[in-house]
């Protein structure tokens, strides 16, 4: 009995059908070599599922941690100091944050994040001038009101609040401070030199406290010991505080956000013109020989390493912008000089996605515009560009993106530490900055400030990778249209 | 019609667009010579801080210390001199050169057991504490000389006895442009030092320790812990990446597992490379500690594969999708299994594409630094020895000399730039080549 039976081959057009006589069917034999080397090197692809699990699991488990974990800070109020440091030169709205002042006596200064008393309202300065400060009226349950011109100004210090008396561990009572009682509330827990008590009651400056809770160790604790009250870190504070300092319990990301957001701003500013301009140059007007001359240096640029812009920025931009444009009020670690070298390094990534997008417009468009006359510059701007537009935006895209997780130029030119301001000329700290500046230091692992980069980083790498998503959607609705 | 071509309002239109065509043509071509002529600073500023003038000065001249010059001398010459100028550093300096060990132990082995040389027969049973101070002093010189080379002795000698200083350094531009204001300046800050051309990048430099000095620090540790991550990287990357991309390319079908794993690679390769390092960090360096040996090459190793795996893939599948189809089918034709096609057929004709694809990777690898954060060290003075040892890069060294308060670091750093981008040059170089080789064999 004769049967025939078709086989298609792998891998081959499907035309390559052909019969033969039924015999053994080799395709199908099973064969535990071949079946072993498929699945090592399934394994190998799976490789790269697991670093996005780890990457994930390491971000999220962290800064869930973050968020369970309560800072514990030192219990303050502000105390007015005994005489005032100056005065008002003309007189304020209850609205007014710009003080004119004049120091009362030679040689006095306020310091930065000072609190201030004018009349019985607390204010606290946000920018220090010589003839003016800036500073964020009606503080710590105050009303902001009017005063007239020659009001004092009366600085604040921060006063910590202590034990006022000894306390043996059988002892439930333990009187503060006079005056700082009212910081205290029944029901919370404070810190004692390691010890965690629950307050039960709070009367005039004595609290009732529950001792040894969460399983620490009742201790004896002696009169002047800190008291410290906890800070739990929650999500509006991150996302909307505009102060970073982890050793006073502030974890507030904007500062970081503005200095990423304002670097990568210049650095677009910087790349889109000399990328996009190198693309059309190179797709447009260049002839073959030239193209194939210069096309090089752009690859030259995308190799050269990070950190070696980054000595650029420090060493070459920022001394050159200030002899050229700013001058000493340019600071020596600061935004601008970053955000360039930055563009520079983005604009390789941005010259060869725009070229892709641009060779990829069929030639008949550009054949059409001609015909109806339109010169070179017309065609490139009213048919070309547009016509690329998806692809060009994918590119800026995912320069964008590239420009928010740049690490080192950031390090060595923008500056060390967190700053909210707008000002480019000063220095400021990025996300990717600042993770890098906390994993070289030495912070113990678990704690606060060190499970708090992971905060951040869950930021950045969310934020990048909504960037590269979206640049991959619109490129992908480029391959589609054509 | 024709008299609308004709006329001068349409020919001086046409004048007005093609000269706006000319502009832009000129504006286009100018950004791009924006970006040569930052590359051009870019490589110029580097240079320009790796030379020039230094203000030097010794504590002993160096021409004093023996009747012929330094360079002329032999091992036991130099060791000579050692034992006339600080003899008794000589115990300290044999027990850093020529014993590797628990410092502490070295006085309580005899010179046989501790001695990593040659040790005369007569000297080999003796205790260092044993003998009076004069004669182990002289038989110390005699181990130097007989096993430290002449570039190690001179390098002591500099480190010990001339103990060279630098007080300032110019770049090469103030030095070549502005020698009269440097003269000046010499006269009336440094009276008592000398001006001498110093070139940062010599082989001295290339050669020595790690130091906190600057005019007397190398980048021994730095290439070697480069050279050993480098190595470490390519033996994990290129098998994973290669396999998955024949996994991707040959053996997969278009289901949503797959799918998955190819968007994944996208979106890989667009994580900012700081993260990487955290995910380094934290798996490799503190949960697997007892694997990896925590601050070791090792992790840092498979971290940067970790990184370079998404190159290594979309490359790779690039080359393999490159091999016509028709040596597939070929393959097939005759018989062969898909394995004995992927392996003798596919793998050796798109071996080229994917060598430089992970040249390229590597290359990505080497100049990063964002990644070992954490994982390499800053400062480290002994040489990696093996894959779960301390150490650092040359990216590493140039980030710490760049962020240091002493602008004499910056030197360092300019010259530590040079080495890296020697080291990457030659790896492009190798990858071009490759790519050309694939372009003529294929045609």
């Amino acid at each position: 009995m004769q049967r025939s039976r078709s086989y298609e081959l792998p891998g081959a057009p499907s035309l390559a059908v052909f019969e033969v006589e039924d015999g053994p069917d080799l395709s199908r034999r099973f064969r535990p070599g071949e079946a072993l080397i498929r699945a090592v090197l399934m394994a190998c692809g799976i490789v790269s599922i697991f670093t996005t699990v780890g990457i994930v699991l390491v971000l999220a488990g962290n800064t869930v941690a973050f968020f369970q974990a309560r800072a514990w800070v030192l219990a303050r109020q502000p105390v007015a100091a005994s005489e005032p440091l100056a005065q008002l030169t003309t007189a304020i709205e209850d609205h007014t944050i710009s003080l004119p002042f004049v120091y009362l006596a030679d040689g006095s200064q306020f310091n930065n994040q000072q609190y201030l008393l004018v009349g019985s309202e607390i204010m606290r300065i946000t920018k220090r001038g010589t003839s003016t400060i800036e500073v964020t009226r009606g503080m710590k349950g105050t009303q902001p009101a009017a005063y007239p011109a020659g009001t004092a100004i009366t600085p604040m210090t921060e006063d910590l609040a202590k034990a006022a008396e000894a306390l043996p561990s059988d002892d439930t009572s333990l009187r503060v401070s006079t005056g700082f009682g009212h910081l205290f509330t029944p029901g919370e827990e404070i810190e004692v030199d390691a010890e965690i008590m629950r307050v039960s009651a709070v009367e005039g400056d004595t609290l009732t406290v529950e001792r040894g809770v969460q399983g620490t160790v009742v201790n004896n604790h002696t009169a002047g010991a800190n008291i410290a009250i906890p800070d739990p870190v929650t999500f509006g504070e991150f996302i909307s505080n505009t102060l970073w300092q982890p050793q006073s319990g502030e974890f507030g990301i904007l500062p970081l956000i503005t200095a990423t957001l304002l670097i990568s701003g210049v650095a677009l500013a910087v790349a889109i013109p000399l990328g996009l301009g190198a693309a059309v140059y190179l797709s447009e007007y260049a002839r073959p020989g030239v193209r194939n001359a210069l096309k090089p240096t752009l690859e030259v640029l995308a190799g050269i390493p990070t950190v070696v812009y980054g000595f650029f920025a420090l060493t070459f931009v920022t001394p050159t912008l200030r002899n050229l444009l700013f001058g000493a009020s340019l600071n020596s670690l600061n935004m601008l000089a970053a955000g360039i070298t930055v563009g520079v390094l983005i604009t390789p990534l941005i010259s060869s996605m725009c070229e892709d997008a641009i060779s990829a417009v069929p030639r008949s468009l550009r054949e059409a515009s001609y015909a109806v006359g339109a010169t070179r510059l017309e065609t490139t701007v009213k048919v070309v560009l547009p016509a690329a537009v998806s692809g060009i935006s994918a590119g800026i895209i995912l320069a964008m993106s590239r420009a928010v997780g740049e690490t080192m130029v950031v390090l060595l030119a923008a500056g060390a530490g967190p700053n909210f301001t707008f000002d480019l000329r000063q220095s400021a700290e990025t996300m990717a900055g600042h993770i890098a500046r906390i994993s070289t230091g030495d912070i113990s692992y678990g704690s606060l400030d060190y499970t708090s980069i992971f905060a951040v980083g869950m930021t950045l790498f969310v934020s990048t990778l909504a960037l590269n998503i979206v640049s991959d959607l619109i490129s992908r609705r480029l391959r589609e249209r054509y | 019609m024709a008299n609308l071509i004709d006329s001068g309002a349409y020919r001086s239109q046409v004048k007005r667009r093609n000269a706006r065509t000319l502009i832009m043509q000129r504006l286009s071509l100018a950004t791009l010579a924006v970006s040569i002529i930052v590359l051009a600073l870019l490589l110029l500023n580097v240079v320009n801080q790796a030379f020039g003038l230094v203000a030097q000065r010794y504590t002993v001249d160096p021409d004093t210390l023996a009747e012929r010059p330094l360079a002329e001398l032999s091992p036991p010459e130099l060791a000579a001199v050692l034992l006339e100028h600080v003899p008794r550093r000589l115990l300290v300096i044999v027990r850093d050169n020529l014993y590797r060990g628990d410092p502490a132990a070295f006085t309580r082995l005899t010179l046989g057991e501790s001695i990593d040389g040659d040790v005369p027969e007569t000297v080999h049973g003796l205790l260092p504490t044993d003998l009076p101070e004069a004669e182990r002093n002289r038989i110390f010189a005699e181990l130097l000389g007989l096993n430290v080379s002449e570039d190690v002795l001179r390098a002591i000698i500099d480190a010990e006895i001339v103990k060279t200083e630098i007080d300032k350094g110019w770049s090469l531009h103030e030095s070549l442009l502005n020698r009269a204001a440097i003269e000046v300046d010499m006269l009336t800050n440094y009276p008592d030092s000398e001006l001498v051309f110093k070139s940062w990048l010599d082989v001295r430099f290339v050669t020595s320790q790690l130091s906190s000095r600057p005019v007397e620090t190398g980048i021994r540790q730095a290439i070697l812990g480069t050279a050993w991550l480098l190595a470490l990287t390519v033996l994990i990357s290129f098998p994973l990446g290669v396999g998955a991309a024949l996994y991707l390319e040959e053996y997969a079908s278009d289901n949503w597992f797959n799918r998955i794993i190819e968007t994944n690679i996208r979106n890989l390769a667009g994580v900012p490379s700081i993260i990487y390092g955290m995910l380094g960090l934290t798996v490799f360096v503190r949960t697997f500690e007892g694997v990896t040996g925590g601050r070791s090459i090792v992790s840092g190793a498979l971290t940067l594969s970790l990184l370079i795996l998404p190159i290594i893939i979309i490359s790779a599948r690039e080359a393999l999708r490159a091999v016509p189809s028709s040596l597939r089918e070929a393959s097939y034709g005759l018989g062969a299994t898909r394995w004995q096609t992927l392996s003798r057929q596919l793998l050796p004709s798109a071996l080229p594409g994917i060598l430089t694809g992970a040249i390229l990777g590597l290359s990505r690898a080497i100049g990063e630094t964002a990644p070992l954060f954490g994982i390499a060290a800053t400062f480290i003075n002994t040489d990696p020895t093996g894959p779960g040892s301390r150490f650092t890069v040359l990216p590493m060294q140039i980030y710490a000399w760049t962020g240091q308060p002493d602008e004499l670091f910056r030197f360092n750093a300019s010259a530590a730039i040079i080495v890296l981008m020697a080291l990457l040059l030659a790896m492009n170089s190798a990858a071009i080549y490759l790519r050309n080789r694939a372009v003529n064999q294929r045609v």
